[in-house]
């Protein structure tokens, strides 16, 4: 039977081989995004929110006084409310003019890993997971660190009003994550005046365990017995997309991020997807990950978020 | 009917040095107020953000982009609406690093000599006012303000037809505060 560690150091050797090729940068979009998708620990919240349209140099704007890319959107137009008149009345006029706002881009980097190649030949683990998935990590999480930032600044603050809406968007709700307030948290988005529904709701690994705390008469039939035997499993609840994420500097224990459906939200923009690079020079290796992206919240009526104390 | 700016209207060029790989630069916030434009000379603030000028041991910041850069996004502010992308940050090269830089934000009312000390004001700005030393051929420089950079070919026209300084990254602390 072959030696599993004799195989891993085999393995390596050849990735090491193929990282020694000089001056080489590999596009390994491919091979990263297939294998990440499947190993990471966790994949990036924003992507799950708003999943990232991927975009080319044509659809880019241009500005007089900069040639970085930029993205103009363009809102729904809002009107006033149509009116009943006498007859020999004519309608009022109202310029067409519509709301726009601009997506901005930015790289997004990991640190870059350098190491002497010798150093590298004892390793017995698979160097090339441990790289990709380190590096697709972090970048996942500054993605995610700059949504949720963003995600808390149109917000305003805790049980403020959104100018935007006029509305609070940001509730503070006592008594827990019982069934009775996970429905009042539902309200948050129906009651500014775009009327939306939550489409999505974000909460991290611990706030979850208040869900599975529901007894029979709370969660309704067998679907308490099944949170006690089969934990949380589920991505749907209440025809609401569940992501439960790990992330709890960035999702507050009992806080509850309320999405709409991303079209009523904004853009997530993909410009370039990430990118290892990875050079050598005699005997030293560095590499590091890339991407371009940009995303906006044109709609602060699109999100909320329900703090249950 | 108000004058468009252009991208090369405020600018800092690296004439020698950058980029590369492994040239010196360090990425920041602004502080809050304070408007940071491409080619201002910057420095940080007790709680690690910019400020313009620099004084005593503040390490100098050569700022390459501005607030209103597309790659720094800061300048946007529409009603409902949050940028995701960028951070705000604004890149810098640090004054330690070995540059000959080249800068639109200087006192473009003054005469700029090779080898003569510079200072960045309050207003981000470099000047030669107030360091330039009793003498500047072998005399050591006598003033009491931080000196940021030497001037390496002075002031020029550039290529886009826009007045710039061209001098060399130097930083010797000053024990003046301004």
């Amino acid at each position: 039977m072959a030696n599993p560690m004799t195989e891993t150091r085999l393995m390596n050797e050849t990735v090491l081989a193929r990282l020694e090729s000089p001056g080489m940068q590999k596009q390994a979009v491919d091979g990263i995004s297939d294998f990440t998708r499947l190993r990471m620990r966790e994949d990036g919240i924003q992507r799950r929110v708003m999943p990232p349209l991927e975009i080319g140099n044509d659809d880019l704007d241009r500005a007089v006084n900069d040639d970085r890319p930029y993205k103009v959107i363009d809102m729904e137009p809002d009107s006033p409310a149509a009116v009943s008149l006498p007859y020999n009345s004519l309608p009022s006029n109202i310029t067409i003019n519509n709301r726009r706002y601009p997506v901005f881009f930015e790289r997004v980097v990991s640190v870059r890993f350098t190491k002497d190649v010798n150093a590298l030949r004892s390793y017995t683990m698979d160097i090339r997971q441990v790289l990709s998935d380190n590096a697709i990590k972090d970048m996942l999480a500054q993605e995610d660190n700059a949504f949720l930032s963003c995600v808390n600044t149109v917000l305003v603050g805790a049980d403020q009003v959104v100018p935007f809406t006029g509305a609070t968007q940001w509730v503070t709700l006592s008594g827990g994550l019982s069934r009775v307030n996970w429905m009042e948290g539902k309200k948050v988005l129906p009651r500014t005046f775009a009327h939306l529904e939550t489409h999505t709701v974000l909460l991290n690994n611990v706030t979850v365990k208040e869900i599975q705390k529901w007894d029979r008469l709370e969660a309704g039939g067998d679907l308490s017995q099944d949170l006690l035997l089969k934990g949380f499993t589920y991505t749907e609840l209440d025809n609401t997309r569940i992501v439960v994420t790990i992330k709890r500097d960035l999702v507050p224990d009992d806080s509850v991020f309320h999405f709409a459906d991303p079209k009523f939200i904004g853009k997530n923009f993909m410009l370039e997807d990430a990118t290892m690079a990875i050079k050598r020079e005699a005997f030293m290796l560095d590499y590091y990950a890339y991407e371009t992206l940009g995303g906006a919240i044109g709609n602060a009526a699109g999100v909320g978020r329900v703090d249950h104390t | 009917m108000a004058q468009f700016d252009q991208m090369y209207t405020h600018a800092l060029d690296a004439l020698k040095g950058w980029p590369s790989p492994h040239a010196l630069d360090f990425a920041a916030l602004p502080a809050s107020g304070v408007t940071v434009v491409p080619g201002m000379c910057c420095a940080l603030d007790s709680t690690g953000k910019l400020i313009l000028g620099v004084v005593r041991c503040r390490m100098p910041l050569f700022a390459i982009q501005g607030a209103g850069s597309f790659d720094v996004g800061a300048g946007a502010t529409i009603a409902g609406y949050g940028a995701i992308n960028p951070s705000g940050k604004i890149n810098c090269l640090v004054g330690t690093g070995s540059y000959e830089l080249s800068t639109t934000e200087f006192d473009t009312t003054l005469t700029y000599a090779p080898n003569e000390p510079l200072r960045a004001g309050t207003d981000g700005k470099l000047t030669n006012a107030s360091v330039t030393p009793v003498s500047f051929t072998d005399s050591p420089q006598t003033s009491s303000k931080a000196v940021v950079g030497i001037v390496s070919r002075g002031k020029y026209t550039n290529a886009y037809g826009v007045t710039a300084l061209a001098f060399w990254t130097y930083f010797l602390p000053g024990s003046s505060a301004e």
